[in-house]
């Protein structure tokens, strides 16, 4: 018992738990032919997802991401970050010891009170940070839980980027690995692992108490608060999204299946799940899953259990067996709760888990690495393996292995059922081979997540996958694919309880289905994207990398921009429609829409309808910036007045508007229906106007050529009046004079 | 529509009785009037006769000045004996039908001179009006832009009226 806890870095390694796309599917395993985890290898998290990592690990290993960003040389070379007027970030200090897979920590000082020990964590902005319970829980005492401070965003110099910046209490006594790496006794290492338990469930208690899922428990994320080393404090868990920067062990094998991002908030049982993972890690001078890929450590999961995966033979102490195996339970329902652990505390028996009896077929079938016994460990295999599966799916091994292996008529019928159904929509959907496989998959491990293509995702990941994979630049097609086939509402339909347990969760992905069936903006992905990550800030460039997160600072945060825009830009993209469309109080699909026409003129005014409307619903104050971009833009509104004395008093009455910066009274300027019929009326008149000036003009040109009739006519006719009026003169004259 | 044929068949029956009873009642009542004016408004005649045109200008202006150079003797038979001798003494008088001839002349020369100048007056006239029409157009346009003379012939480009700028 001399031998020092297994080594706990998940900082350095980096083998993904993801399951990877089938086409890429992992190698066959080889604990000898696994490459050790290095301390130099630690590639992008986008290459996270990617199957080259799927090679070999521990279990251990986190999604980490690139730091190269964050080097404080480059990143700050000036003055502190302030962080509220009150805590200051020294971007040249960084905390290393203190980092999270997520974020990189530096040292802060607090202004008000400079004994208050505190540091600073810098989120990674290419990875979705929980802003839901950011807000919720800064500044709060939680007990058992690192405390947060404060949180807010600055600009990251190096990055050019808006980041967020948690204030994190500073835990004097640093990591809890780091202790039980040292020269202690082992009862005494024991006696730590046994608070970590104790002290770890009083935590998470109190956390579900506020509502809130940890899902960031593993050894490394351990803080001894104080100096003395007593007090056990969980670290932070919302720099990234539910189980993104969990090693595969830390996870359930259902959740461990999906990618980092799409493992979903799950619930407080998986929190449970672990802590009793971290305390079997913590238990063991040795790593349980040392080498293991990570599909051997889920199939191992899945075929052998959690606990016998997770804990072996040499245990620092046997008397946490029992919790281990309570919180280890794969069956959520039976898993410990917090009753069932205060009834171990008190020396009370509780009472073991019943799970059913697995149906295991006394054929193995071999697919993979794997003999399979049983559906579950098979539809993973299938799962990481698209093309061979597919193979077993149309030549009816699968029908005939679930009917007389596993001797399941019903799941057999279900598997018979979902081919036939795909064999009718085969030659109109390109799809249909994705979606079957991805439909029976579910049918033979309704726990699964939905495995479409490259989207592995929990039902209630969709949102944090969605996130990260549109953050990193990745595959959101596959995401998006999966919920326009309703594979989600599959998964509903097969888990316990039916589709009627999960009609809310079901409501969100038709209403996200609907809305990828448009493409115009505020519509297709980054609709749904902020649909399903309400606290997501929005990610449009035009806002100049900064942290927008609520609809209140978008106006202003154009407003700001104006000055770094190009004059043709509108203020306005797919991103910007998304967001205020998912978080504007009213509806805006009116606007989008007209937002959307190919006449610069309507666009642009539907654009000020819409920013004029959230300006005045959320009352925001006068905006000069955003008013001046936009009145940069209403040339085309202009030229829709054909009376150029009305567009030159427009065009001297837009620079007024915009110096009020008031939207609404450009608009009113703008769209005047009184003026626009006047406008009509006026112009319509004038052409009949010209075209009689036109008429008149060529009647005149025919009319006084000299050869011309009139002009002979009239001419003759004149000199025969004159010669009358001489006449009557002469005559008059002879009369009177005679 | 159908009796309007025959109604000015019966009115042009009228007028050669009308103007033959008229001439026989003024033959009778002056005879030497009468004679007097045939004979001095002999060029107006033939101009009556020669003037293709449908409104007579030219015989008008004749007729005129004839009437003029007549008119001096008609008054001396007038004052004098006012019969058929007295008449061929005024008109054999050859002064007297030099004047009268003289006169129906200078009706023709009117004729001849006349007509270019006042065509001359009626061109300058109608440049005039078209000008002021274009500059209205011109107006236009300054207003309303160079669209709302697009299909219509172009005519201000032709004249220098230039388009207004959009």
């Amino acid at each position: 018992m001399a031998e020092a806890p297994p080594e706990l870095d998940t900082m350095a390694t980096d083998t993904d738990a993801a399951p990877e796309p089938p086409a890429e599917a992992a190698p066959e395993p080889s604990a000898e032919a696994a490459p050790e985890p290095s301390d130099d290898v630690a590639p992008d998290a986008g290459e996270d997802a990617a199957p080259d990592v799927d090679i070999a690990g521990d279990g251990l290993a986190t999604p980490i991401i690139s730091t190269d960003d964050f080097t404080p040389e480059i990143s700050f070379p000036g003055e502190p970050v302030v962080i509220n007027e009150r805590f200051e970030v020294f971007p040249a200090k960084p905390l290393p010891e203190m980092d999270s897979p997520s974020a990189r920590a530096f040292e802060a000082e607090d202004r008000l009170q400079t004994e208050n020990p505190v540091f600073a964590l810098v989120c990674m902005p290419e990875i979705p940070a929980r802003q839901n319970v950011i807000n919720s829980i800064a500044g709060d005492d939680l007990q058992g839980i690192i405390k947060l401070h404060d949180a807010g965003t600055v600009e990251w110099t190096s990055l050019n980027r808006w980041c967020q910046v948690l204030i994190l209490e500073r835990p004097l006594g640093g990591r809890v690995t780091d202790a039980l790496a040292s020269d202690m006794e082992e009862f005494q290492k024991a006696d730590i692992v046994r608070e970590v338990l104790q002290q770890g469930m009083e935590a998470l208690q109190y956390l579900q108490i506020r509502g809130h899922v940890h899902r960031a428990l593993r050894p490394d994320n351990l803080f001894f608060r104080d100096a003395e080393k007593e007090n056990i404090i969980l670290g932070e868990f919302m720099s990234a999204p539910p189980g993104f920067d969990q090693p595969l062990a830390f996870e359930t094998p259902e959740r461990a299946m999906a990618s980092p991002g799409g493992r979903g908030r799950g619930a407080f049982s998986d929190d449970n799940y672990a802590l009793g993972a971290t305390v079997a890690f913590l238990l063991q001078p040795s790593n349980p899953v040392a080498g293991l890929t990570a599909e051997q450590i889920i199939h191992s999961k899945i075929t052998r259990s959690s606990y016998q995966t997770l804990v072996g033979a040499d245990l620092l102490t046997a008397t946490l067996v029992e919790p281990l195996r309570g919180l280890l339970e794969d069956n959520a329902h039976q898993r410990w709760d917090f009753d069932s652990f205060e009834m171990w505390v008190s020396g009370r028996r509780v009472p073991a888990a019943q799970s059913p009896a697995r149906q295991r077929s006394p054929r193995a079938l071999k697919f993979g690495p794997f003999e399979h016994t049983e559906p579950r460990s098979l539809a993973y295999a299938m799962s990481l393996r698209a093309d061979t599966s597919i193979k077993l799916v149309r030549d009816g091994t699968l029908e005939t292995w679930l009917a007389r292996g596993i001797e399941d008529q019903e799941l057999a019928e279900m598997v018979t059922g979902a081919i036939a159904e795909s064999g009718v929509k085969h030659a109109e959907n390109r799809d249909a081979d994705a979606i079957l496989m991805a439909h029976i998959l579910l049918i033979m491990d309704p726990t699964s997540p939905v495995q479409y293509k490259g989207a592995h995702f929990m039902a209630d990941g969709f949102g944090s996958a969605l996130a990260t994979e549109t953050i990193r630049g990745g595959n959101v097609k596959d995401l998006a694919e999966a919920v326009v086939h309703q594979l989600p509402t599959k998964s509903f339909e097969l888990q316990v309880g039916g589709l009627a347990a999960s009609i809310t969760e079901d409501q969100l992905f038709q209403e996200l289905r609907l809305h990828l069936q448009r493409a115009e903006p505020g519509y297709g992905v980054e609709r749904c994207l902020y649909l399903s990550n309400p606290s997501l800030p929005c990610r449009s460039p035009l806002l100049g990398g900064r942290y927008i997160d609520h609809i209140e600072d978008i106006l202003p945060a154009l407003n700001e921009a104006e000055a770094d825009a190009e004059a043709k830009q509108r203020p306005y993209d797919r991103h910007l429609a998304a967001f205020l469309a998912s978080h504007f109080s009213e509806d805006l699909d009116g606007f989008l829409g007209e937002a959307d026409d190919p006449d610069d003129a309507a666009a642009v005014l539907a654009i000020l309808k819409m920013y004029a409307r959230v300006q005045a619903v959320l009352q925001l104050p006068e905006m000069v910036g955003l008013a001046k971009w936009l009145g940069g833009l209403v040339g085309p509104v202009i030229r829709q007045y054909k009376s150029r004395a009305t567009r030159r008093l427009l065009e001297a009455e837009v620079p007024k508007l915009v110096h009020i910066g008031w939207l609404a009274d450009l608009l009113a300027l703008m769209n005047n229906t009184d003026a626009r019929l006047r406008d009509a009326s006026d112009y319509a008149d004038a052409q009949d106007a010209f075209r009689e000036a036109n008429a008149e003009i060529e009647r005149i040109e025919v009319n006084s050529d000299p050869d011309s009739d009139a002009v002979q006519r009239g001419s003759k006719q004149t000199a025969a009046v004159l010669s009358i009026i001489i006449m009557c003169i002469l005559v008059t004259m002879m009369i009177l004079t005679n | 529509m159908a009796d309007e044929p025959v109604a000015i068949k019966k009115r042009a029956s009228f007028k050669p009785i009308l103007w033959g009873f008229m001439f026989t009642v003024a033959m009778v009542s002056f005879p030497g009037l009468v004679i007097l004016v045939i004979v001095g408004m002999v060029p107006t005649i033939v101009a009556f006769m020669i003037d293709r045109a449908p409104k007579k200008y030219a015989a008008f202006c004749v007729a005129g000045m004839n009437l003029s150079g007549v008119f001096p003797a008609v008054i001396d038979l007038w004052q004098g004996a006012n019969d058929i001798k007295a008449a061929m003494g005024i008109i054999t008088n050859v002064f007297g039908l030099t004047v009268m001839y003289a006169a129906a002349a200078f009706g023709w020369l009117i004729f001849m001179a006349i007509p270019p100048v006042v065509a001359a007056l009626m061109a300058v006239a109608a440049q005039q009006r078209v000008m002021q029409l274009r500059a209205g157009q011109r107006e236009l346009i300054n207003e309303w832009g160079q669209e709302i003379a697009q299909g219509q012939g172009g005519a201000i480009n032709e004249t220098g009226g230039k388009p207004a700028p959009s």
